[in-house]
């Protein structure tokens, strides 16, 4: 017979580097975390992970009873925004901007810009700017929001190889956070962070995502990227890192085909908005999982089932 | 039981004496490891060294199946590590006191789950079967209406009788979960009797440990831990603790999979039940029960556990076939790609979201993207003819990946029905040219050029009429380059430069015009840097490989001094082509390459023709590690001596891998060269591969420190770019350094 046996807990050498967003009594904080997601038998101080509620440029699809009746009685962006900053269990709020796309609608950035900053004017949650992933048009979209919106520490989302020589400069002057987008890649996502040093950019400042993908389409490859980079953070202390690791769920989600199919079209699935909800919290909790430290969701009940998940793990400490 | 060749190997003699039989003490080992001998019949074996074998062939996690589901068997915590082995299940609850209205719907839900994603089949392949009534009768009457249904009950029950009851119904093929610490007496006897597996559970994980070994000193085989605890985080801990206990801390009590009862969990609660679900479908666990599974939960959760559980270094395959989109028929055009998973939702999606209507052909290239599937001859025109005209009607419009477009020529031949046009080389061009129904346009004038004559078809003639009817006069060029006659049987490490290759967009239309100049420009570049070898890869060259090949073999042989030559292309007859007009003064021809799949009969065109063969130690696919490296190594050398081949004509190549990707395995990489080397074998191999995807400034560093430690591993030789300075510099330090080579100042200074 083996000796009994007794729990051991496992301690790792790195540290998640913090990275606070937003202004005043509702800044959050990402990272800190001393183990691997959820394992608060391994560090029982482990922070836990935040969630943000996404907000379109777009009106909520009327096809979604319930997505619809959250926002029912907005009558703009900025409405919505501030529905969506009520919902409690939304930390962040991320606004995606996809109006500046060249190949879409083609707003100029100026005006896009104006757009933006009237519609957020009266948030307090910290804010996430998401762009359209051009990154020529995130880039001047980002650097004409930059300075109007000096002192409210705002995450621009969609900074990437391309384009970070803009947005570094007016990113610094204006005291915002920046995401360092990348490929599905472990070390294009190195790489980016190396750039970003060098270009004298703060690692408490920078967040990174690493390019998920919904559960079922190339999920393998996201799962094993981000179970190797948040295993190069803690066990052996690769600074470059340790950033906070932040996934876009709704995006992820919405576009496949299990979330577009019409009941019509697919008699069986059941409700379209059943499986969205259902996508995007099991996208969410497997992001979790591999160690992302925040997931933004589009739909709001996906996000507090999210949240109740989250709680339910750190119950009893 | 899963104990490898290379661990017997260690605790060997190493003497390689033959006394048991076979050439080397590796041979016999990877023998024992399949089981083909017994580690005893080594006269030499020492006792300790059998003892130490018997501890270590347990593995640290046991492996069976259930009702034909594998289960364990798990050697690592990350799939990125190496792979795992056992999909995770998923089961829905019922219980002794649901109506039979209720029970009838449950299974009606149950069953109509059932889909297929990517070839594998989608279902909820476990019942939980609760017992709540404490009435035998009433729970093996619910026994009874699962019985039929081929999904694996799990009976949670602690109740002897009622255990008892149901197992009487259902046999062997089940779960039994109602050990505890307190019964476990009676459920072992149980499950021995009836030959189910066992599940076990306990308040804390101290006693669940004494609890798994009691069961095992009863001779229960098949144990599951049912590691269920108060709340959803204890189970969390108690899922890691098991598995890591048993993986890293070598805790045998731990070593059996998990069975997780979620429903117990989160009652009532759908969307929590999915979120825990994800959560353990990563996190450890094997058996998960929910209450139910409806479609919009079943998706993204069998999607989730299908990723999770690929084999890293195994691409996920489509099913090749034709797949209308957006209304297709068979009237629409036909984009052909290839299997491999992520390049199929890649062109579906963009094809979807052009909107028209489209046949999407998927061929069968061994889950191989576009590109990869053609070099290696595994998309090829005959194979896209074949799918074609098994998934296709009579004609239509076929639109091929541009990265293939070399190949319309001889397609639109073999299809004379089909107007046949190549199409953008990315999937995101896809939508404009599907919207601006460019293939139109295109096929209409190819139709045009159609009308030249029909091309003769040459793959009948002799090599003899071939070279006389077909391969031009040889141009002899002016150049101060000679290659210097070579000692075929120099010990100096033999560089096989690699520039000739017809993926460079340069060789390859060189070859299509049988123009010299490229190609002898390269030549004169790689010999001049010191390549001994020359590679000539002409591509698969379906239709006009041998006269290719008799072509690029005279011209370069007949330029430089008779530069050895190898001769690295699928097509079997251009080989032997290039076999019939080579000249052997400065050694023999090497083929590149055999393999121990599909290409396997290479060694035997080696064997008939006296010519030196670079082995690739894999089968179908990657190699996982050193024991499938050694093994493939070992077969193909067995078949290599069997036909007559002497060992050093059988050079080695280990499949280098990309750092950026599979760093972990690089080290396995050296280590399986130094493994080969001390049994005398030669090895080779593309070293460069290492470095793939890094900037190409970057290269040569790690290029050249990876040459230079598989050199000091023992490696011969390598497939490499001669012009890469740093790595000759390499080739020369080392070569100098093993004493090879006289040193001089000279030698040095390029």
């Amino acid at each position: 017979m083996e000796m009994s046996f007794s729990p051991k807990s496992k301690s790792c050498p790195g540290v998640i580097t913090q990275v606070t967003l937003g202004f005043g009594g509702a800044a959050v904080t990402l990272g800190g975390q001393r183990a691997p997601a959820f394992y608060t038998f391994d560090d029982p101080d482990l922070p836990m992970p935040r969630l943000a509620l996404e907000v379109t440029q777009q009106p909520a699809d009327g096809q979604l009873p319930r997505l619809a009746a959250f926002y029912a009685g907005c009558e703009d962006l900025k409405q919505r925004l501030l529905r969506a900053q009520e919902l409690p269990q939304a930390q962040m709020i991320c606004l995606t901007v996809t109006a500046c796309d060249p190949n879409g609608e083609n707003v100029p950035a100026q005006v896009c810009a104006r757009q933006v900053l009237q519609a957020v004017e009266t948030l307090q949650k910290p804010l996430i700017i998401k762009g359209c992933g051009n990154p020529q048009a995130d880039a001047a979209l980002f650097c004409a929001l930059a300075p109007a919106l000096k002192g409210k520490n705002v995450l621009f989302y969609g900074v990437k190889a391309d384009n970070y020589r803009q947005i570094v400069p007016a990113a610094l002057e204006n005291g915002h956070c920046l995401c360092a987008e990348t490929a599905d890649d472990v070390n294009l996502a190195m790489q980016l962070n190396v750039l970003l040093r060098e270009a004298g950019f703060p690692a408490e400042k920078t967040v990174m995502d690493i390019g998920t993908s919904a559960v079922g389409y190339g999920y393998d490859y996201v799962a094993s990227t981000m179970d190797r980079i948040r295993l190069a953070a803690l066990e052996q202390g690769e600074d470059l890192l340790q950033s906070p690791m932040i996934c876009c769920v709704g995006g992820d989600v919405w576009g496949i085909k299990e979330a577009t199919a019409t009941q019509e079209e697919e008699p069986l699935w059941g409700s379209r908005e059943e499986r969205i909800c259902q996508l995007e919290l099991v996208s969410a909790v497997s992001d979790l999982t591999c160690g992302a430290d925040c997931v933004i969701l589009r739909h709001p009940d996906a996000l507090q089932e999210a949240d109740g998940f989250v709680k339910s793990l750190y119950q009893g400490r | 039981m899963a104990l490898k060749g290379i661990d017997i190997f260690k605790l060997s003699p190493k003497t390689n004496c033959g006394d048991c039989g076979f050439s080397t003490c590796m041979a016999f080992c990877m023998k024992a490891a399949q089981g083909a001998v017994m580690p005893e019949q080594c006269p030499h074996f020492s006792a300790s060294g059998l003892e130490k074998l018997q501890a270590m062939s347990r593995p640290a996690m046991a492996k069976f199946t259930v009702a034909g589901l594998p289960m364990g068997g798990e050697t690592v915590l990350y799939r990125h590590e190496k792979t795992l082995v056992s999909p995770n299940g998923f089961g829905i609850t019922l219980d002794d006191t649901m109506t039979d209205a209720a029970l009838g719907q449950a299974l009606q839900q149950l069953q109509a789950v059932d889909y297929s994603r990517i070839g594998q089949r989608m279902y909820v392949e476990f019942v939980q079967l609760r017992c709540l009534s404490a009435d035998p009768l009433r729970y093996a009457a619910l026994a009874r209406a699962v019985k039929g249904l081929c999904r694996c009950p799990v009976l949670s029950c602690r109740q002897e009788a009622c255990a008892q009851a149901a197992l009487q119904v259902l046999g062997s093929e089940c779960i039994l979960n109602g050990a505890t610490p307190e019964n476990y007496r009676h459920m072992a006897e149980l499950a021995l009797r009836y030959g189910a597996a066992l599940g076990a559970w306990a308040p804390s994980l101290s006693q669940l440990h004494t609890l798994s070994q009691q069961l095992e000193a009863l001779g229960v085989k098949r144990i599951l831990l049912d590691i269920t605890g108060e709340n959803e985080a204890q189970t969390l801990e108690n899922a890691v603790q098991v598995r890591r206990g048993a993986l890293k801390d070598g805790i045998r009590a731990f070593g059996y999979p998990s069975l997780v009862d979620i429903a117990a969990l989160a009652p009532a609660d759908p969307s929590r039940q999915s979120a825990l679900a994800a959560l353990f479908v990563q996190r450890y666990g094997s058996v998960l029960l929910l209450e139910k599974l409806s479609y919009a939960q079943a998706l993204p959760l069998f999607g989730l556990r299908q990723n999770i559980y690929t084999d890293p270094q195994k691409p996920m395959k489509v099913e090749a076939k034709a797949y209308p989109l957006c209304g297709g028929g068979a009237d629409s055009p036909w984009v052909l790609t290839v299997d491999f998973a992520l390049t199929y939702f890649l062109v579906s999606a963009e094809l979807e979201r052009a909107g028209e209507p489209v046949n999407l052909l998927v061929a069968d290239a061994s889950g191989m993207s576009v590109l990869t599937a053609w070099a290696a001859g595994k998309l090829t025109a005959a194979s896209i003819a074949q799918t074609v005209q098994i998934y296709g009607p009579e004609k239509g419009i076929l639109i091929l990946p541009g990265k293939v477009g070399v190949l319309q020529q001889q397609v639109q031949r073999l299809l004379p029905g089909w107007q046949v046009v190549t199409g953008p080389d990315e999937a995101a061009q896809l939508p404009r040219y599907m919207k601006s129904r460019q293939y139109l346009t295109d096929a209409a004038q190819l139709a045009a050029e159609q009308k030249e004559a029909a091309v003769e078809d040459s793959r009948s003639l002799s090599f003899d009429r071939l070279l006389h009817s077909h391969v031009p006069a040889i141009e002899k060029i002016s150049t101060d380059v000679h290659y210097p006659p070579r000692n075929p049987n120099s010990k100096r490490f033999v560089v096989i430069g690699e520039r000739i290759h017809c993926i460079a967009p340069a060789i390859r239309e060189a070859m299509d015009r049988r123009n010299p100049a490229p190609i002898l420009q390269r030549a004169e570049q790689q010999i001049a840097a010191g390549a001994t070898y020359l590679d000539v890869n002409i591509g698969p060259a379906e239709e006009d490989g041998a006269q290719r090949m008799m072509w690029a073999v005279k011209l370069l042989q007949e330029n430089f001094g008779n530069v050895p030559l190898a001769l690295d292309t699928v097509n079997r007859r251009a080989i032997e082509a290039g076999l019939y007009v080579y000249n052997r003064a400065n050694g023999k021809p090497i083929l590149n390459s055999a393999d121990n799949g599909a290409r396997r009969s290479i060694i035997d065109l080696a064997a008939a023709n006296d010519a030196i063969v670079i082995a690739l130690c894999a089968g179908e696919g990657l190699v996982r590690d050193n024991e499938e490296r050694l093994y493939h190594c070992h077969q193909m050398l067995e078949r290599g001596l069997s036909l007559g081949m002497a060992a050093e004509d059988l050079w080695f190549d280990p499949s280098f891998l990309v750092i950026k990707g599979m760093q972990e395995q690089q080290v396995q990489i050296l280590e399986a060269i130094r493994l080969m080397s001390a049994e005398g074998l030669k090895t080779t191999g593309g070293v460069s591969n290492c470095s793939n995807g890094v900037p190409r400034p970057l290269r040569p560093i790690l290029d050249s420190a990876m040459l230079a430690m598989c050199m000091s591993q023992g490696m011969t030789s390598a497939i490499l770019n001669p012009n890469d300075s740093r790595m000759m510099q390499t080739v020369k330090a080392c070569d100098i350094i093993h004493n090879r080579v006289l040193y001089n100042d000279e030698l040095l200074k390029d």
